[in-house]
């Protein structure tokens, strides 16, 4: 069936595509993992205005398309001078929505983590650094995994939308596919194809290493 | 009563799958490939309809685009008025279907419009996937660059330093490995954004269409110029359809050959003229 | 600034059809997704099986992919709107299943077996004692659900439909000054995300109160 055969010639020529949309991914994650930790601590601090700046800061990304966000980035930073390729701008706009989301499930784990831990921590005579390294975090990393795996195959998810700024991942390739074939239904199904397989193995993998981590608790 | 995502999935799960998968296998053969006989020809749907369906795009001035009002406007709009008008002595019998570069062939082959006329240019692969009928232009393929840019030749493009915005079309992929394959090239949807690429300076250069390129140089003189010269002679651009149908070819290439150089001249000159400010060349 | 005093009427009217889009792909997939939730819940084999194969999918694709496999690959001629509402409903009414199906499935046994050995019939417990219950708690995720719903709207603008994001790439490319329009965009979009989240609290406040 034609179908089959066309399927069967698009999917290797989508692979080019794939790189950069596990770059994007992988770039986006690890910055939002650990900028959004920084953010979550200052949501549980003391400090009124941080506390406050966080809010602020995640409520707006929230409301927002990351699609306009994307083009706020890429179309609207050249003109205050900042240059930066389509694939930065991606990775940029990626990583500003996705600390919000982290720094939302860190401040939702570090919360939930019991009074009791943090004054058994003050009374071992730990320091406000080493109880949060020790005692603190891990607990609550623990308890917050699945929605940080969610999170990871909404990233995951998400650099799709970065074809629309001119990155050659997956999703862009299949509209240059799709144009070369004129047939526009085989390429986006097979794009998808690539997603769920993506996604698939991310879950799966992010299975593994809970299952680890509550193993060694 | 939870199904756990860590079960593997039950055979009714795969079933169900399979059954899914064949159905969509069944739908997409039976739909009639390019080259399939048509009962009626498009002609006798058109005129039976009351108007004709056009699929146009929507960021390629001054060919199409959205002007102040939100309305579409554009040289190809007013040539698909005057079809519509030689169809039912209507301009308004014209319905514009807006269509991204991707999907322009699908367009045409499965009826959604009868034809298309958005800045499409013949070239031989194409021919395989569509119909064309005479060209009802002739373009070429040039580069646009800020006016302090250092670059005064398309050689000077091919620099790795340098991004170049492109459309996402298979020529302008061979276009980026035949004369700048060393520079970056950035691949977008529309034509208006290839330019939105140079102005804010994400890209140095910007090469797709002729005409484009000087109307928005026209626009914008004291920060954009154009580089002189084609990177490949004359293009055609021209109307297309679905292919296997004579008859909708045969009235269609008959009007754009009336337009360019017959009793539909002075109509076609008088566009023309409304939208490049010269006469239409009559060959 | 200038540019946004010319624009924002032109940019409001896009900001109506975001609206209608999102409100009918609300309606759909929230009507469609409580039904499959039910369905799951109650132990309709057929049910279970279509709705474990679409969240799964779902949950992989992203909604812009999904978008382009609803208006390119499916054989039917669907104009961008009609299939950005297809899309949009069909992707949110697998995320609404899994919601109302956790909902009810929260609901503690030891109630619904109270319930049967009262004398009610299947309807009467569902009416009664599980579905007061589950739509109370399925209130939070579902509005979340729905903010992330109007924010898929902005994926129209792809397979261009005239909406708010449209408009303003067309607004910003005239009047290369994508930053006010851009950004103008994103508080049209939080005013009408936030308006969206305080009426859902306040439903699931008046909710609570009925208890």
């Amino acid at each position: 069936m034609a179908f089959i055969r066309l399927f069967i010639h698009v999917i290797p020529q989508l692979v080019p595509g794939l790189w950069l949309t596990v770059g994007l991914a992988v770039g986006a994650t690890v910055i939002s993992a650990v900028v959004g930790l920084a953010f979550a601590l200052a949501a549980v601090s003391k400090i009124a205005p941080a506390r406050l700046a966080v809010a602020a800061y995640v409520e707006f990304l929230r409301n927002t398309p990351l699609l306009v966000q994307m083009f706020f980035i890429f179309f609207g930073l050249p003109f205050l001078g900042v240059r930066m390729s389509p694939f930065s701008a991606a990775l940029l706009a990626l990583a500003v929505q996705h600390t919000a989301f982290f720094s939302e499930i860190y401040r939702a784990g570090l919360q939930a983590v019991s009074k009791r831990s943090h004054e058994a921590a003050k009374a071992l005579g730990l320091g406000y650094w080493k109880s949060l390294r020790l005692v603190i975090l891990p607990q609550a990393i623990v308890k917050v995994l699945p929605a940080m795996t969610n999170e990871l195959v909404q990233i995951v998810k998400d650099t799709s939308v970065a074809s629309t700024i001119a990155v050659a991942e997956l999703t862009l390739r299949g509209g240059t596919i799709a144009e070369q074939t004129a047939s526009t239904s085989v390429a986006f199904v097979a794009v998808a194809c690539y997603y769920l397989v993506l996604t698939g193995i991310v879950t799966v993998a992010a299975r593994v290493v809970e299952n680890r981590l509550r193993f060694a608790e | 009563m939870a199904r756990s995502w860590k079960a593997k999935p039950r055979a009714s799960v795969l079933r169900v799958l399979l059954v899914a998968a064949s159905m969509l296998l069944a739908l997409q053969s039976s739909c009639p490939p390019a080259a399939a006989q048509e009962q009626q020809s498009t002609l006798q749907k058109v005129l039976a309809r009351g108007k004709v369906l056009v699929a146009v795009t929507t960021a390629s001035p001054p060919f199409e685009f959205i002007d102040k009002e939100g309305k579409l406007e554009g040289f190809e709009i007013d040539v698909a008025r005057l079809i519509a008008k030689s169809l039912f002595n209507k301009p308004d019998a014209v319905e514009f279907v807006r269509t991204s570069f991707d999907a322009r062939w699908t367009t045409v082959n499965t009826g959604r419009a009868d034809f298309g006329i958005m800045v499409t240019t013949i070239y031989p692969p194409r021919v395989l996937n569509v119909a064309f009928t005479e060209p009802y232009f002739k373009t070429g393929n040039g580069c646009m660059v800020r006016k302090d840019s250092p670059i005064k030749t398309f050689a000077d493009i091919n620099r790795p330093n340098f991004s170049v915005a492109l459309l996402n079309i298979a020529e302008d992929h061979k276009r980026h490995e035949e004369f700048y394959p060393k520079a970056k090239a950035l691949y977008f949807g529309t034509q208006s954004e290839q330019y939105a690429a140079v102005l804010s300076g994400q890209a140095q250069a910007a090469c797709t269409d002729r005409p484009f390129l000087a109307w928005v140089v026209k626009q914008h003189p004291s920060e954009l110029r154009m580089l002189p010269g084609t990177t490949a002679g004359t293009l055609n651009n021209a109307i297309f359809l679905k292919q296997g149908d004579f008859t909708w070819w045969l009235y269609l290439n008959t009007i754009v050959n009336e337009m360019r150089h017959g009793s539909l001249y002075p109509e076609y000159d008088q566009l023309y003229e409304k939208w490049f400010g010269e006469h239409a060349p009559r060959e | 600034m200038h540019v946004i005093a010319d624009n924002w009427p032109y940019l409001l009217r896009a900001a109506v059809n975001t609206l209608w889009m999102a409100a009918v792909s609300i309606a759909v997939s929230t009507v469609a997704g409580m039904l499959f939730g039910i369905g799951c819940a109650v132990g309709v084999r057929v049910v279970r099986v279509v709705n474990a194969v679409a969240v799964w999918i779902v949950r992989g694709v992203p909604l812009l992919v999904v978008l382009f496999v609803v208006y390119y690959s499916l054989p039917a001629d669907l104009s961008p709107y009609v299939a950005a509402i297809v899309a949009l409903s069909f992707y949110f009414t697998f995320f609404v299943s899994e919601v109302v199906r956790g909902a009810i499935q929260a609901i503690p046994r030891g109630q619904v077996e109270a319930a049967k050995s009262v004398g009610l019939s299947f309807w009467q417990r569902m009416r009664l004692v599980i579905l007061p219950q589950a739509v109370r708690a399925a209130v939070p995720p579902l509005m979340n659900l729905w903010v992330i719903l109007v924010k898929g709207t902005a994926y129209a603008s792809v397979i261009s439909a005239w909406e708010l994001t449209t408009a303003s790439t067309e607004v910003a490319q005239r009047t290369v000054a994508p930053f006010p329009v851009y950004g103008f965009a994103m508080l049209v979009y939080f005013f009408i995300c936030f308006a969206l989240t305080r009426i859902g609290r306040a439903a699931e406040a008046r909710l609570r109160y009925q208890h």
